[in-house]
């Protein structure tokens, strides 16, 4: 891990002093040490603020898909783990991104942590989290520390990941990871308990979960690939076709409608899901049209720069009609 | 002061919800496990170990979406025409135009205030009602809300001095305290065998007379001072005030700075539903046919509609700006008008955040002179 940290700081530390980016985007310690944020390095001294570790859950192609308001030509360096280079291949599809505006450090990736789950092991806060090898000690605010393994603690889409070597990168920090062995699908196993549920009783969960929504769009401002920004339709008012009402349907509503609009480009990397305050499964959404999109189109999005997203194209071979 | 033992809130919970909703932070029964505020439901143990709700609980008072008034249009003198005559005889278009109906437009304004009990909560969050009831009750002959008003006169603030601050805890920073009483009817004190309490308001005096607390003897009075003493300076000190509303003032073109500081921000409006403080609201009208209610709900600064004008000119169009206003609301714009500030310190803003911005952190940099940075940069 340290290792890959090494190479990031390195890579940064060229691009910005021969001048090939204006600022780099990576991941940095946030307010301690058990937060990690993603920081934006301006100057070649301060590379050393970059951190490799498996709190480095956020998706920074986020923050590709509008550029920095004072600086619309600027180039921009930016780190990718294998999820994150899925949904930059994304924008690179919809020419979102101009390849020659970026550089892209790819960060093979072991999967990352669920900081929320090991914060709900302690009654008080989580100050400090320190990684050797497989195992995550957490250290209390009032001093207290318990000892975890990463494997127990990692997100579920970091468990199926098929793709733990970034897609798309002009560098890499670090050899890359062993890929997943066996026949390359994807693992839909967390939909079954919902797939088994009768279409009342989906609905009913449905309303369920979606009642908790407060609408502050945390979700669809961290998704990388959810780009009308101020022209979203969920928030238009002329016309309104979603209602400012915020109760469990039209939250749901809201929902279906990223969900749709971001098929086939979303590669469910889970940054809604992690970035929602009130811990509303939303990967779960998007896996299942992922799952949909696999099983009758065999698409996978953010796999090759050349592919277009699967609902941007039509063939007559498409087996709609069969299924 | 009185003595309530652990081994009687269950019962005085159950007392209260005779009369009143009762409302405590509870954990959800779901793999989550949220701590977060809810309807009190016998045997339902209120959660007073984790510190902080996820949300604060001003959606009890001011709520995220509420209806205030239905309308409904009727038509006055109809022509009797049956509409498939009229359909059926197009020729004769021109006789219906000579009818012109009149609209009468009836509105029911809608005013529910139950009666209910907000328990658990932390003197930050009760001191956040405080910051908003300026706003909503006509705080130096300003807008007067009785909607708002009926649901605060009809309810009963009844808080509970932290017991272990967080590192995000910065309510001292703000005049505040993790025992402060501002907004409070009375004041629980957590010590050994359970709470003292504290009557401070006439509310909070009619709710010791239950029969469930006790005088507190003098030891456990001495014992709650020193839990408070003790609390009070495990409170890390995040900022000094002096200054801060005018350096805001100051830096408020220093764009490139709060462009450094807004750059990881994602704009969306986590900080603000959170926030015990922030009470931005939207209007809109919900029309089917001729009849309709209008609704009020929870806005923020970061939405892009929140400044739109109807030219299409958004004086607020980026990122920076929007993430500048929420600061400069909190520590300039407010304190201007209503003479205190709009943050009570319970750092939900930043821990719930997202990329983890950090309110403390901005009030630094903005809060100050910007000179040294600017040498820095140039």
């Amino acid at each position: 891990m340290s290792e890959r940290q090494a190479e990031i700081r390195e890579l940064a530390k060229a691009a910005l002093s021969e001048g090939r980016v204006d600022y780099f985007i990576g991941w940095g310690t946030g307010y301690d040490n058990s937060q990690i944020v993603p920081v934006f390095v301006r100057d070649a001294g301060e590379v050393d603020e970059l951190v490799w570790n498996p709190l480095a859950q956020h998706n920074l192609s986020v923050y590709l898909k509008r550029k920095m308001p004072e600086s619309p030509d600027a180039k921009i360096g930016v780190c990718v783990k294998g999820c994150d280079s899925r949904t930059l291949v994304s924008l690179l599809q919809e020419e979102l991104v101009d390849p020659e505006q970026i550089y892209v450090v790819g960060v093979p990736c072991d999967g990352v942590i669920n900081r929320r789950a090991v914060e709900k092991e302690f009654s008080g806060e989580v100050v400090d989290i320190l990684f050797d090898g497989g195992r995550v000690t957490a250290t209390s605010r009032d001093g207290e520390s318990k000892e975890f393994s990463r494997e127990d603690l990692l997100f579920d889409h970091c468990r199926s990941c098929r793709y733990p070597n970034p897609l798309y990168q002009d560098d890499s920090a670090g050899d890359p990871v062993p890929e997943p062995e066996g026949e390359a699908g994807p693992i839909w196993e967390s939909l079954e308990e919902f797939e088994a549920l009768s279409t009342d009783q989906k609905s009913a969960r449905l309303e369920e979960v979606f009642s908790t929504c407060i609408r502050c769009f945390a979700c669809i401002h961290v998704c990388p690939v959810c780009y009308c920004w101020d022209q979203c339709v969920c928030r238009s008012r002329k016309p309104e076709l979603v209602s400012q009402k915020v109760e469990a349907k039209e939250n749901l509503m809201f929902q279906m409608i990223h969900m749709f609009h971001v098929a086939g480009r979303c590669p469910s990397c889970g940054a809604c899901d992690r970035a929602c305050p009130v811990e509303i499964p939303l990967y779960l959404l998007h896996r299942k049209m992922n799952q949909e999109l696999h099983d009758m189109l065999g698409f996978e999005a953010g796999v090759d720069v050349e592919a277009k997203p699967a609902l941007q194209t039509f063939d007559v071979e498409d087996p709609f009609g069969e299924h | 002061m009185k003595f309530l033992a652990e081994d009687k809130l269950q019962s005085l919970l159950k007392e209260l919800a005779n009369a009143a909703q009762v409302v405590i932070p509870a954990r959800a029964e779901d793999a989550e496990g949220m701590v977060s505020f809810r309807a009190w439901e016998p045997g339902v143990e209120p959660e007073l170990d984790v510190l902080l709700t996820r949300q604060s609980a001003k959606e009890f008072i001011f709520k995220q979406c509420e209806e205030y008034l239905t309308y409904h249009y009727t038509m006055e003198g109809e022509t009797g025409v049956p509409e498939e005559e009229e359909e059926g005889s197009p020729g004769e278009d021109e006789d219906g135009l000579e009818e012109i109906a009149h609209e009468t437009l009836r509105v029911e304004a809608r005013v529910e205030a139950p009666p209910q009990v907000l328990f658990g909560l932390r003197p930050c969050d009760a001191s956040g009602l405080v910051q908003i009831d300026n706003v909503f009750s006509g705080y130096g002959g300003f807008y007067f809300d009785p909607m708002y008003n009926a649901r605060r006169e009809a309810t009963t603030i009844l808080a509970v001095a932290c017991a272990e601050p967080r590192s995000t805890c910065f309510c001292t920073s703000l005049g505040g305290s993790p025992s402060g009483t501002e907004g409070v009817d009375a004041l629980f004190t957590p010590v050994e065998g359970g709470f003292t309490v504290e009557a401070l308001t006439d509310k909070g005096e009619e709710l010791v007379k239950s029969s469930a607390f006790v005088d507190a003897e003098g030891s456990q009075e001495e014992a709650a001072a020193k839990v408070k003493e003790e609390i009070e300076g495990k409170v890390d000190e995040a900022f000094g005030l002096e200054g801060v509303r005018e350096n805001l003032q100051a830096n408020f073109e220093d764009t490139e700075g709060w462009d450094e500081l807004a750059s990881r921000c994602i704009s969306c409006g986590t900080c603000t539903y959170v926030c015990p403080n922030c009470y931005c609201f939207n209007i809109t009208d919900h029309k089917v046919e001729t009849s309709g209610e209008r609704v009020r709900t929870w806005d923020n600064c970061f939405n892009p509609s929140y400044t739109l004008e109807t030219s299409g000119h958004n004086p607020r169009a980026s990122k920076r700006n929007r993430f500048r206003n929420r600061f400069s609301h909190k520590f300039w714009y407010y304190p201007e008008k209503y003479d205190s500030l709009l943050c009570s310190g319970c750092g939900r803003c930043i821990t719930h955040c997202p990329v983890r911005i950090d309110l403390r952190e901005v009030v630094r940099e903005m809060g100050s002179p910007r000179v040294a940075a600017s040498g820095e940069e140039a």
